[in-house]
């Protein structure tokens, strides 16, 4: 057989399936982008309607206070006006300042002093609601503080004038009392880098080598081994020889990305990544048997990506806790690409791995071909 | 009667259809013949109006558009069916008969071409022979003045064949008008009245 | 023909065309449950204790007693912690490191008096690794209710340099300064209440997990529309093109597609909102406030991946847009839907998209429900699905041999 001519044809076709190919760009893009502008949380897009009912002067404050958080955008406004804004999705939030909030605190009383709606279709409200509690707790603090001074025999007027004076920027000095954690000793303890341009680009080379792999559905049906079989081929070079373009292209775009991660230990990430990348094409072999066509599995292989990528913790962290999923990940070749990017021993674990899973592909697509009828 | 004045149909650079004009008179059986990649197909298409002609038009009884369609029934070459159903849901489904008229009908087309055998299986379980006159008969579920089939025998073995010729002959026979495109002239030629044939898009008598 | 044959035709072709609509219908399950695997402490929240910590307290003072008193007694109250005296600061970091106990906080002697010098003085959390989850989640909420409360030992700080000021007495000044620290750890006890809620910390601490779900919910109603698409391509360049059908019939063949659809993409619904109702105790009133979104989001999606179909003159083709549209989406969801410094037209967008309004009433409606968010919403659904519908026919119409 022409195993040569096989290849050429092969990559022509990838070449020319520019549906598939766009992961590829995508992947790039989004990998570089992630090394290069990751963590900054950015939560100052979200607008709060801030409804200040309150009689007093301490709704006020509040509302000072609260424009001193940088955490979210405040707009004071009616409260028909904020319904509106948080219906029309222009607001994620609304604090609401009961009408006697002044009143209530004057008399030591905290029951309901804010009402808040909070609406949940969004990542980033989780420190809303401790945030709101926190500024009136401040406002709270402030006028029980201030009774306590007026209480003090020979205070005059001009001192509660200089405790108001001087309370002003209070709450952007440190606080006097404070909690730090410090992580057990088992693991890190300092924050490192996670790499997850590197990480997250393998997943999208995972998943390109699975949904532009439609001639892999072939793998099981009876006619093309046994074509093969007849003009004295061997299915395994067959198979090598197809997929490698597909290897090359994702190998191809690996490279700005590992470029621009920054990695101290290029070479090892950069090995690492040949051998994970020709184990995802044995995994695609396996999706692809099972699929049949590719209404399947476009279905299929990203939530199969996504579950390898999971357990092996390069979409994220495995929860501390999960210490047995883990152990388990050592069959998935994602597992030592994360042991490669974290500086770790590798190599072996990883051609194992590829081993296996060349030999699981071969061997369940020629399980499918017997059971498929003709 | 369907009158077709100047069809032209090109595909790119190349011209499947060249200036045809032809008519079909009430009553009338005509065998459009030629070899194949001749324009058969596509100018059975433009007849049958699913196939919009580059230029020229194509008139049932005077009419055009929606009205002169629902005169004209017509049998693709391709198994256009839907697979996942039985062979009567096809045809209850297909049928823009309703109620009693549709199940009787059904029945008939199910008698003539014998298919009673399988008319409870899926389609997509069918021999090609089977799916064929399936597909000829969901064509039959309606009310038409005129047939026009596209390649009706291929694929059928000698009895199918017969069964479908004896149905075409009882249209005939009720007055329906009918083109018919083959390769093999000879099975189907004892119904036809005249022949016409096609050659690189042109059509000659 | 009966109308509602079509759609049990429909209905048969969908489900009929090999394992394609199953594994469509079923595609939610591996998902969910791998979400459940990482979020497996949430879960069993309130369910009994999970973890246990070590504490000690050197400092001798009767308010850092009582702070801590207040904060350990609320969490053993909920029955989240078990807590063990030790009298070392090395015994606790000893049993962390075994995984006798999760976490243990180290108050250092002197915390009192350093804080009323206005000295900062900083308490240690000592936590296990392989019980970070749970004990982070602890600590951000202890950090942030403690952090306030040790600016609010300032104002006491100032009260007390006036009372100095004044020429008060000793005692005097000490009774000022308890006595603002009992009113700031009162204020402290009190903080669920400021919001009519009980407890001390950590409201809101699941809202990424409200978002999470219902942006998965969606996400996965979304791909179970695939086999819609598909069919609905073939449909149009194979079968519908090739026969002359009515405008009239052609309607009802749309019409029990789109129903057909639904039915798929509701079935999907049907097996991942009793999961969710396990995951979290949700109240029923709230859960049944969700079956109307649930039902226009199933008519919404399948009438977008009818309108992707007719689009197509091949399904694979069809695929891909529905995939790359699908992930673009939720992408956007994901990341801009709460967003307002982006680009108006984009912000726009967002407000109109109805992958974003399924999930806003999925979480909101889920634990939240905010009436005229809820009517928005809504709005949204049906308008797209008018929308998409008129879309989808007029292209079915071009596409068919009409």
């Amino acid at each position: 057989m022409n195993y040569l001519a096989l290849f050429k044809g092969r990559a022509r076709a990838l070449l020319m399936d520019f549906s598939s190919l766009a992961i590829i760009i995508i992947a790039v893009a989004v990998s570089i982008y992630i090394s290069k502008y990751s963590g900054n949380e950015n939560t100052r897009g979200i607008i709060i309607e801030i409804v200040n009912e309150d009689k007093g002067m301490l709704g006020s404050r509040l509302i000072d206070i609260l424009s001193a958080e940088e955490t979210f955008k405040y707009h004071v406004t009616s409260y028909d006006e904020a319904i509106r804004e948080v219906a029309g999705n222009k607001a994620q939030g609304i604090i609401e300042i009961v009408p006697d909030f002044s009143e209530k605190i004057g008399r030591g009383e905290y029951e309901s002093l804010v009402h808040i709606t909070v609406m949940a279709d969004s990542y980033d409200m989780t420190t809303f609601t401790e945030m709101v509690i926190n500024d009136v707790i401040k406002v709270w603090s402030e006028k029980l503080v201030e009774k306590r001074i007026g209480e003090i025999e020979g205070v005059k007027q001009d001192d509660l004038t200089l405790f108001r004076e001087e309370i002003r920027d209070v709450w952007k000095r440190e606080s006097l009392l404070d909690i730090e954690s410090v992580m057990g000793k088992e693991e890190k303890t300092e924050e490192e880098e996670n790499y997850f341009g590197i990480r997250w680009y393998a997943v999208f080379a995972m998943f390109y080598l699975c949904i532009s792999g439609t001639w892999m559905c072939n793998y099981s049906s009876t006619g093309l081994l046994r074509r093969v079989s007849g003009r004295g081929g061997n299915i395994a070079f067959l198979f090598i020889f197809q997929s490698l373009p597909g290897i090359i292209i994702a190998f191809l775009g690996f490279i700005p990305v590992l470029v621009t991660s920054g990695h101290p230990d290029p070479v090892r990430v950069f090995v690492s990544f040949l051998i994970y990348i020709c184990s995802s094409a044995a995994f695609a072999l396996i999706i692809c048997c099972m699929s049949g066509k590719f209404s399947n599995l476009v279905l299929i292989s990203p939530i199969c990506t996504m579950v390898v990528s999971l357990f092996s913790g390069l979409l994220c962290e495995l929860p501390d806790w999960a210490k047995l999923w883990d152990s388990a990940s050592v069959i998935i070749p994602g597992h030592w690409l994360y042991d490669a990017i974290l500086e770790k021993r590798f190599f072996l674990g990883s051609m194992l791995v590829f081993v296996v899973w060349f030999m699981m592909g071969i061997g369940i697509s020629w399980i499918f071909s017997k059971k498929k009828k003709q | 009667m369907i009158e077709a004045k100047c069809l032209v149909k090109r595909y790119g650079s190349y011209t499947a259809v060249d200036d045809a004009s032809l008519s079909l008179e009430k009553g009338e059986v005509v065998a459009l013949l030629g070899s194949n990649g001749s324009g058969k197909s596509t100018l059975l298409s433009m007849l049958a109006m699913v196939l919009k002609p580059d230029s020229g038009e194509v008139t049932v009884d005077g009419l055009k558009g929606k009205q002169a369609k629902e005169k004209v029934a017509y049998v693709p070459q391709e198994i256009v069916l839907f697979e996942e159903l039985t062979v009567m849901e096809n045809l209850y489904a297909w049928s823009s008969l309703k109620g009693k008229e549709n199940t009787e009908r059904a029945d008939y087309l199910v008698n003539e071409l014998e298919m009673t055998d399988f008319k409870r299986k899926r389609v997509d379980r069918l021999s090609g022979g089977q799916r064929r006159r399936v597909n000829l008969a969901v064509a039959l579920m309606g009310k038409y003045d005129y047939l026009l089939l596209d390649e009706p025998l291929a694929g059928i073995d000698a009895h199918g064949g017969e069964c479908i010729e004896h149905l075409l002959k009882k249209e005939k026979e009720k007055g329906c008008s009918m083109i018919l495109t083959e390769h093999n002239p000879t099975i189907l030629l004892p119904l036809t009245d005249r022949s016409l044939r096609i050659e690189r898009g042109h059509l000659t008598v | 023909m009966n109308p509602f044959m079509f759609i049990l035709y429909d209905i048969k072709r969908l489900f009929g065309r090999g394992k394609t609509a199953f594994i469509a219908m079923l595609s939610p399950i591996p998902v969910i449950l791998m979400f459940a695997m990482f979020l497996a402490p949430i879960l069993t929240q309130g369910n009994g204790v999970f973890f246990s910590g070590a504490i000690l307290n050197e400092d001798d003072s009767e308010s850092v007693d009582q702070l801590m008193n207040i904060i350990i007694n609320y969490e053993v109250k909920k029955g989240n912690v078990t807590v063990y005296p030790v009298k070392e600061k090395e015994t606790g970091e000893r049993m962390v490191d075994e995984g006798k106990v999760a976490v243990f906080m180290h108050i250092p002697p002197d915390t009192y008096t350093d804080s009323m010098n206005g000295k900062r003085a900083v308490m240690e959390f000592y936590y296990a690794p392989s019980r970070a989850f749970d004990a982070l989640t602890f600590y951000t909420g202890i950090k942030s209710s403690i952090s306030v409360f040790g600016q609010g030992i300032r104002l006491v700080n100032i009260a007390v340099g006036i009372a100095e000021k004044l020429g008060l007495r000793e005692e005097e000044i000490f009774r000022i300064w308890d006595e603002g620290v009992l009113d700031l750890q009162n204020v402290f006890i009190h903080r669920g209440r400021v919001i009519g809620k009980n407890g001390i910390f950590l409201f809101g601490a699941d809202y990424h997990f409200r978002f999470a779900i219902a942006l998965l919910f969606a996400t996965c109603a979304y791909m179970s529309s695939f086999p819609i698409m598909y069919l609905t391509s073939l449909d149009l360049s194979e079968i519908f093109s090739k026969r002359s059908i009515p405008t009239k019939r052609l309607a009802v063949y749309f019409i029990a597609r789109i129903i057909s659809g639904a039915i798929l993409i509701l079935s999907s619904f049907l097996i991942m909102f009793p999961v969710a109702r396990l995951l979290r105790q949700i109240q029923l009133d709230f859960a049944l406030s969700v079956i109307p979104g649930i039902i226009l989001t199933s008519f919404v999606f399948s009438s977008l991946a009818v309108l992707l179909g007719s689009m197509f003159k091949r399904g694979q083709s069809a695929l891909w847009a529905g995939l790359y549209f699908g992930t673009a989406s939720v992408a956007s969801v994901a990341f801009l839907s709460d967003k307002t410094d982006i680009p108006e037209a984009l912000a726009c967008l967002m407000r109109i998209s109805p992958l974003r309004a399924s999930v806003s009433i999925f979480s909101n409606g889920m634990f939240n429900l905010m009436i005229e968010r809820y009517a928005f919403d809504m709005f949204v659904l049906f308008s797209t699905f008018v929308i998409f519908s008129a879309a989808g026919f007029a292209l079915y119409r071009k596409r068919s041999a009409l």
